[in-house]
């Protein structure tokens, strides 16, 4: 018999009570867990595609708030490439555009030359011509969610364009998107000549110093700011609300988990009033009581984790079967955010079950032996 | 206070040896709903090591609210709890006390219904650095001393209530403590019962050399503690000398019951012979008020035997 045993006799005494304590910490953290996770996610696809597309760095317009907000001309491709130090450099529109069975896709506009054709890893069929309009390629994921294959007709807000490639990009948020000439995306967003942002690559071996250098030189032909995708993507508006909005609500959840914790163990304690006047009386110090209540909130806490792990890795298979965001996403917790999420609510747990353990001994041992 | 406490703490022990007592209250009260309800008013009270002692007393006397104050696990409202002659203050020292020294058995006996008998018994060695193979085997040693050596794995509900407050005892008395505080400890229990539990107890005490302290209201089991200290309305009325004292009075024969109820309204109460302040002094510090009265008695009793022959 230790104290842990002692605990779990404790939260064996009321199995339902103690089910449905740990019930609430493993939705809590389980909650927490896939919110934080989804958030992340969303973030980390994003920038997993832009890395697979193969930028160095990204040319947006300054003072855009997120990186769907800002516009350049087309032109600054051409002002863009001239600077010293890149290889080469490409224009492109983004945007979330209306396609068939009610879904948004992220739809890409690229210039005919663009490099960016020649990096699409086709599966099959081939890129657009130069000079050929209404033609599209479409990630895999995207043909299968549009149920689309080669030369098949997909609908891009209202316009019809035939299918020409299907690619296989590796991120998931890339697999999920329509290629099409820049031109027909000017055209279909009224936005002619111009583009989102201008991808870079800088020649090979440019050292740190050369690339700040580069940074410099480009920002020097005005209204443009340059950043690697982490850097756009960290201070992105968007990103950063969803964040926000997600860590507060896991906090919101997780203070619920402990909220369950502490309902169950104030409950406990009160009806074990007695009990804790017989440890007492027979010497039990009041650091040792006191132990014993928080391990039994740790001890919960610890399955609920458990339990709390094991849902949000369901909802790592569910999210993805999710129409709207499915294609957008991989759900994938790490390590990192695993062991902040479970320490922070091991951590709230015990500062939950340290009230009803300075409950019990606050009294004198023989008044609680006098209340129950 | 300072010359009250000198005066209880300087006396001989029983034995003759000038020892502080093992536990004493000195000018102890105790009330409760801010001052609305008085359990003990100005208590003296002092325990020698090896002693046994009885404490009597009508419900509501305040028997168990000096057995609470004894054990630390209340708290006066006024005076002091001496253990050793040291003033015990601190929660911290009374649980190390109770974990150590002083084992407590009460009338309700206080188990740990989730528990077996010797979990009940070994919850009361946790805490003190004994390893857990061991405090499983002083347990089930404490268990077999009192006779329920076959009943180890029983949990509260499967035992009889006898077997309960033995249970209670093995785990009061499994750190060997000084001092075993027993509250009504055969309150609950059948005659049978009582009767074991209430052997265990002496012998425990006898053989172990443990102070006891039991607080009663049942008299044939007060009688058998060598001092009986009689309380009624949160004072001690009657220390414990009071047999004693009888005992001076040599010769003549007990009076009958019309001459008892004479010498009670000659004589002084002992209360106002032997000031509240000495209410633990041995004999030899109080003789001369003993001898008043015990003149007093054996002139009352004299005259009542005179016109028998």
């Amino acid at each position: 018999m230790n104290l842990t045993g002692l605990a779990l006799r404790n939260l064996r005494r009321r199995p339902i009570r103690t089910a449905l304590s740990i019930l609430g910490i493993a939705l809590a953290v389980g909650g927490a867990l896939a919110l934080l996770a989804l958030s992340r996610s969303i973030q980390d696809s994003t920038r997993d595609g832009m890395d697979e597309i193969g930028d160095d760095l990204s040319v947006t317009q300054r003072g855009a708030s997120d990186i769907f907000g800002g516009f350049l001309p087309a032109d600054t491709e051409v002002r863009v490439a001239k600077v010293a130090g890149v290889a080469r450099a490409s224009g492109e529109m983004f945007m979330f555009a209306a396609s068939e069975k009610n879904r948004q896709v992220l739809t890409l506009g690229w210039p005919d030359a663009s490099y960016l054709w020649k990096k699409v890893p086709l599966r099959e069929g081939r890129v657009p011509k130069a000079g050929e309009r209404g033609v599209a390629v479409v990630g895999d994921a995207a043909a299968e969610a549009l149920a689309k294959k080669l030369g098949d007709k997909v609908e891009i807000l209202g316009q019809q364009f035939t299918i020409v490639g299907i690619a296989n990009y590796k991120a998931i948020i890339n697999r999920g998107t329509v290629m099409l000439p820049l031109a027909d995306l000017q055209d279909l967003s009224y936005r002619p000549n111009q583009v989102t942002e201008v991808h870079v690559n800088v020649v090979r071996g440019a050292k740190p110093a050369d690339v700040a250098r580069i940074r410099r030189d480009i920002e020097a032909l005005g209204g443009l700011t340059v950043s690697t995708s982490s850097e756009q993507l960290d201070n992105d508006r968007n990103f950063k609300i969803l964040n926000a909005v997600s860590l507060a609500i896991s906090i919101i959840a997780l203070a619920m988990g402990v909220i369950y914790v502490l309902n169950s163990l104030v409950m406990a304690t009160q009806e074990r009033t007695r009990e804790i006047g017989i440890v007492a009386a027979i010497g039990w110090s009041d650091t040792r009581i006191m132990t014993s209540i928080v391990i039994e909130g740790l001890m919960m806490c610890a399955i609920g984790c458990a339990f709390g792990l094991a849902l949000s890795f369901l909802a790592a298979f569910a999210f993805p079967l999710i129409p709207t965001i499915g294609d957008m996403i991989s759900f994938k917790p790490s390590l990192r955010l695993i062991a902040t999420t479970i320490a922070a609510a091991f951590a709230l747990c015990a500062i939950g079950a340290l009230y009803p353990a300075w409950r019990a001994v606050r009294m004198m041992p023989a008044e609680a032996l006098r209340r129950a | 206070m300072k010359g009250l406490l000198g005066r209880l703490f300087r006396r001989k022990a029983p034995d003759g040896l000038s020892t502080p007592p093992l536990i004493a209250l000195a000018g102890v009260s105790r009330a409760f709903d801010d001052g609305a309800i008085v359990a003990l008013e100005s208590v003296d009270l002092a325990v020698h090591a090896g002693e046994c002692v009885a404490i009597l007393g009508p419900s509501g006397s305040g028997k168990s609210s000096i057995v609470n104050l004894l054990s630390g696990i209340d708290r006066p409202t006024g005076g002091r709890v001496l253990w050793n002659g040291r003033w015990i203050k601190s929660r911290r020292a009374w649980a190390r006390l109770r974990r150590r020294e002083i084992g407590i058995v009460f009338q309700e006996f206080n188990l740990l219904p989730t528990l077996t008998a010797r979990e009940n018994v070994e919850i009361a060695l946790m805490g003190r650095g004994i390893a857990v193979a061991e405090r499983r085997d002083l347990a089930a040693a404490a268990l077999v001393r009192v006779g329920l050596g076959h009943r180890v794995k029983h949990l509260p509900y499967a035992l009889s209530g006898g077997e309960r407050q033995r249970v209670a005892i093995a785990r009061a008395i499994v750190n060997a403590p000084r001092l075993l505080l027993a509250d009504e400890p055969t309150g609950n229990l059948d005659s049978a019962n009582a009767d074991i539990v209430a052997d265990l107890l002496f012998n425990l005490q006898r053989d172990g050399g443990m102070t006891l302290v039991l607080v009663t209201h049942d008299d044939d089991l007060a009688e058998r503690c060598q001092r009986c200290v009689r309380m009624r309305d949160g004072k001690i009325v009657d220390n414990g000398h009071a047999r004693g004292r009888l005992r001076l009075v040599e010769g003549p024969p007990m009076p009958s019951e019309p001459a008892m109820a004479a010498i009670d309204q000659a004589t002084p109460d002992v209360a106002d012979i032997v000031p509240p302040s000495a209410t633990a002094a041995p004999l030899t510090e109080i003789a001369p008020p003993i001898a008043e009265a015990t003149a007093a008695i054996a002139r009352v009793a004299a005259a009542f035997r005179e016109p028998a022959e």
